[in-house]
């Protein structure tokens, strides 16, 4: 038997996790001879590093956000506002989109293999006090953490807000102890499960995807495996992949009402607004990220995914 | 097999007396040499696991303590912890295991806290006539009161891996905190005994005046803790924002209050400190690395066989799981381990019905313990430094202290569901 | 790096301005700070060690034995530490042009990991310099004045 070990970095029980469980038993199960060690939890080191190690071939496959450390173009994924609603996320994700083309490129040329795109949800602003004028992108007086990154870091100003650059990590104890008056980075489900005790407030402004993707290393993908195997853990990959934007539209609903529940109040944005503070947004974040990405490669992306 | 051999290479390493991070080299070399890995990927892994911001924290209060010490500002402190209980015998070692306590509270770390109460708290025990190994040894074991008073960084780490509630974790660990505290006490009081010629001071009939005196000499220095504790409670800055105000307050308080320093002795300070966080940190680096492939090696499927072949009786189980995570923290650190054992035995515990916030506590204090205990113990090699002493004559005093005062904390902590969930239910619900 | 971080509270609060992506640079002066710390470690000989035998041991001939086959250990793993630190550099070099970098401020790996081999290097030389004057010296009275850390004794 060939053994595969495959790296995540979601909790066990999250969705992704089970999912990756899931994957395990379809794989051993088929009799094609292969054996799966999974390592949730970033046991094996956060995204960043298990991009390396699959390069190397240390690891067979991953579950991990693609970090842009080793090519600047993957910051594509964590451009603002690149959509804004589930199904633009299915039409981007889906295999022979010139977004997924391009990553699929990108992650070729360092040696990965890109097996499909998980989408888990839109990400928002959670608020420990009541933003003022939500559905505008006039100033609200608040100081909220933002993750270390300029296309983050501009995006939330435009929104209106001031920042602060704080590790996820410390943004709980930010927020519980009023460092900052909340901050954005999370999807539904991850507010709840981390921060629902310490904000009153969570605005759905869908600025970013919380966007993961599965990879395998090719050097593991050529020495290790023969062709049946290969041809089931693609399948396998990009069937479960598929299932993802549903299942995040689902979750995302699910855990806004949660939240509510809870005594979190979420402050929805209409769709006018909210598509008035995406061109903004994008008018003042996308420049700076031109040099990096490419103008023009932004620009097919963007416009097949505003197509109908 | 490979657990057993890794074991090996590290006692005989550290018993030649070779430094703590050549010898997990040794341990690293033969991993490395008989498993399936890319050595090239070594040393990255290593700076991926260092390469994070809080471990600042580490450095800027060693180097807190470092100018707190030479600039005489820790003295007027101790002094005025020395007014009240220094006429009882052992007072200062008291003040010592509170001062962690109190400092853990600052920090979200073992080895911070061990570092600055370690390093100002020393030399005065020692100029009162404590033993030394006894001193170090009961610093040392109350050094992980950092991380189970909060703020905790493992507790942030098992909260997000299992999904449960922050807060709630942060006070599970209170009353075991707080337990240990007396037991630490009790057992040091105990050890103590034969020793007859440490110093008291004085009776006095005066001790309104000099809690007076001594506390207007302490204020500048009082001010210190009550910056960063104000600092960090108030929502002002994060813990190692903290340290770095710590450090920068704490140099014009000791070249012209107290003036302690001067550029000369400043200067040396700085590069002792510096000397002291690279052989910290580099240590660090070798065990992280080696961690990480433990992890790789599958610890977590032969724990788990461990485990139930043994028994299916609950009481037993759990006996098993504290054994296994009183393995884990023999071999790694804190980090490493929290991430190893919370997604490995967090599902075995809820299968046997533990409320997840009590397993918390269990895995903080087995981790913290883990902490001192040899052969990977971070923390009594880092406490042997600041402190002064030596390994060897820490070992048995520490060894009596896991004994009597971390292994009862841990079997009430476990086997007490009341003792971890009482604080969470009462203030969350 | 106090002084940043001090600066970071002061712009939090004074200017509200964020010391943007701080940490990328400052990890990198920590890193440099951690190897030239040990580097120097090696050379005091202060590294952390847990010496039991040494304390057993009575006769200066036999903790003469003992420390020079530990040091000449020490210098074996030192040294093989040392290259997979240039395996790790020479990966780095390779990717240019496409070197890795820090997202916000496109800070080379390189920089701080070069630290690693740099101070690697400099621990495997320290080494070698205490076991060279170990041997040269022989199990005299000197030789255990310098080289027993006085910690251990
Ligand atoms: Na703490
Ligand atoms: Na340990």
């Amino acid at each position: 038997d060939t053994t595969i070990r495959i790296a995540g970095t979601h909790a066990p029980d999250q969705y992704a996790s089970q999912v990756l469980d899931k994957i395990k038993d379809r794989l051993e199960q088929a009799d094609v001879g292969l054996k799966v060690k999974v390592f949730p939890a970033s046991q094996l080191g956060s995204g960043e590093q298990l991009l390396g190690d699959a390069i190397r071939g240390s690891i067979d496959i991953v579950h991990a956000y693609v970090y842009s450390h080793k090519d600047p173009v993957l910051e594509l994924s964590s451009l603002p506002y690149l959509f804004t609603s589930y199904d633009q996320m299915a039409k981007a994700y889906k295999p022979g989109s010139v977004y997924f083309d391009t990553m699929e490129h990108r992650l070729d040329r360092m040696g990965l293999k890109l097996l499909g795109i998980t989408g888990e949800g839109f990400i928002g602003v959670m608020a420990s006090k009541k933003p003022e004028n939500i559905n505008t992108t006039e100033k609200k007086g608040m100081n909220i953490r933002v993750w270390s990154s300029p296309a983050a870091q501009s995006a939330t100003q435009t929104m209106g807000y001031n920042t602060t650059t704080i590790d996820w990590g410390d943004a709980f104890a930010a927020i519980q102890q009023r460092v900052v008056d909340g901050m954005i980075g999370a999807t539904p489900e991850a507010t709840y499960a981390t921060f629902k005790e310490a904000i009153k407030y969570y605005v759905p402004y869908n600025a970013f995807v919380e966007s993961t993707s599965y990879y395998a290393s090719e050097k593991s993908w050529n020495k290790k495996l023969n062709q049946e195997q290969r041809d089931l853990i693609k399948k396998v990959f990009a069937e479960e992949a598929a299932k993802f934007v549903d299942w995040s539209r689902q979750n995302d609903a699910k855990y806004l009402a949660e939240l509510e529940k809870f005594g979190v109040e979420v402050l929805p944005v209409a769709e006018g607004d909210l598509n008035n503070i995406a061109e903004e947004v994008r008018d003042t974040t996308w420049p700076l990220m031109e040099e990096r990405i490419g103008k023009d490669l932004m620009a097919k992306v963007r416009a097949e995914l505003s197509q109908n | 097999m490979l657990i057993l051999i890794t074991l090996a290479i590290l006692c005989i390493a550290l018993v030649m007396g070779m430094p703590v991070p050549f010898a997990f080299g040794a341990a690293l070399i033969y991993i490395g040499v008989t498993g399936d890995h890319d050595v090239a990927g070594f040393m990255p892994s290593g700076h991926w696991r260092m390469n994070v911001l809080v471990l600042l924290a580490i450095p800027l209060f060693i180097m807190a303590g470092g100018i707190m010490e030479k600039g005489k500002i820790a003295k007027p402190l101790i002094d005025l912890a020395e007014v009240f209980v220094g006429r009882i015998k052992g007072g200062l070692s008291y003040a010592g295991v509170c001062a962690s306590g109190i400092f853990g509270a600052i920090s979200g770390s073992a080895t911070a806290t061990l570092t600055c109460i370690g390093s100002i708290m020393m030399p005065q025990l020692e100029k009162a006539n404590y033993p030394r190994g006894l001193s170090a040894a009961l610093l040392t074991s109350a050094a992980p009161l950092g991380l189970l008073i909060p703020p905790s960084s493992i507790q942030i780490i098992y909260a997000w891996v299992t999904r449960q509630s922050v807060l709630k974790c942060f006070l599970a660990t209170i009353v075991p905190g707080l337990i240990l505290m007396v037991l630490l006490c009790i057992v040091n009081a105990v050890l103590l005994r034969k020793h007859k010629n440490i110093k008291t001071l004085p009776p006095t009939n005066n001790f309104a005046g000099e809690v007076a005196k001594q506390s207007r000499l302490a204020l500048p220095a009082l001010l210190m803790p009550v910056i960063i504790l104000g600092g960090i409670y108030g929502g002002i800055m994060t813990p190692t924002e903290a340290a770095g105000i710590a450090v920068i307050y704490a140099i014009p308080l000791g070249f012209f209050v107290y003036k302690g320093l001067n550029v000369k002795n400043f200067s040396e300070a700085l590069i002792q400190t510096a000397t002291t966080t690279g052989v910290v940190m580099v240590m660090f680096f070798m065990v992280m690395i080696v961690s990480r492939l433990l992890v790789f090696e599958d610890i977590p499927g032969l724990a788990e066989e461990l485990i139930f072949s043994v028994s299916d009786n609950p009481i037993v189980i759990l006996v098993m799981i504290n054994f296994v995570m009183i393995l884990i923290g023999m071999l790694m650190d804190d980090v490493s381990g929290v991430l190893l054992a919370s997604p490995l035995l967090f599902p075995i515990a809820q299968k046997l019905g533990m409320d997840p916030i009590q397993f918390a506590a269990v895995l903080g204090v087995n981790l913290g313990m883990g902490n001192i205990t040899p052969p990977t113990a971070p923390l009594l090699y880092l406490g042997a430094r600041v402190t002064g002493a030596k390994v060897s004559e820490m070992l048995k005093p520490t060894l009596i202290f896991i004994t009597f005062a971390w292994l009862p904390t841990l079997v009430i902590t476990t086997y007490i569901p009341e003792v971890s969930l009482f604080l969470p239910e009462l203030l969350l619900g | 790096m106090a002084l940043t971080f001090c600066l970071v509270v002061v712009m939090r609060y004074i200017f509200e301005a964020d010391l943007f992506a701080y940490e990328e640079w400052i990890l990198v002066i920590a890193f440099w700070m951690y190897f030239i710390g040990g580097a120097v470690g090696s050379y005091e000989n202060s590294h952390i060690k847990a010496d039991f035998l040494l304390t057993v041991l009575k006769t200066a001939r036999a903790k003469w034995v003992l420390v020079n086959v530990t040091l000449t250990l020490e210098f074996i793993i030192c040294s093989i530490l040392c290259y997979w630190a240039f395996l790790m550099i020479q990966e780095e070099l390779v990717a240019y042009p496409e070197w890795q970098r820090t997202s916000a401020l496109q800070i080379p790996f390189i920089v701080p990991r070069l630290s690693i081999f740099i101070g690697l290097m400099f621990m495997a030389f320290y080494t070698l310099l205490h076991l060279y004057s170990g041997l040269r010296s022989g199990p005299s009275e000197e030789w255990v004045n310098e080289e027993i850390p006085p910690n251990s004794n």
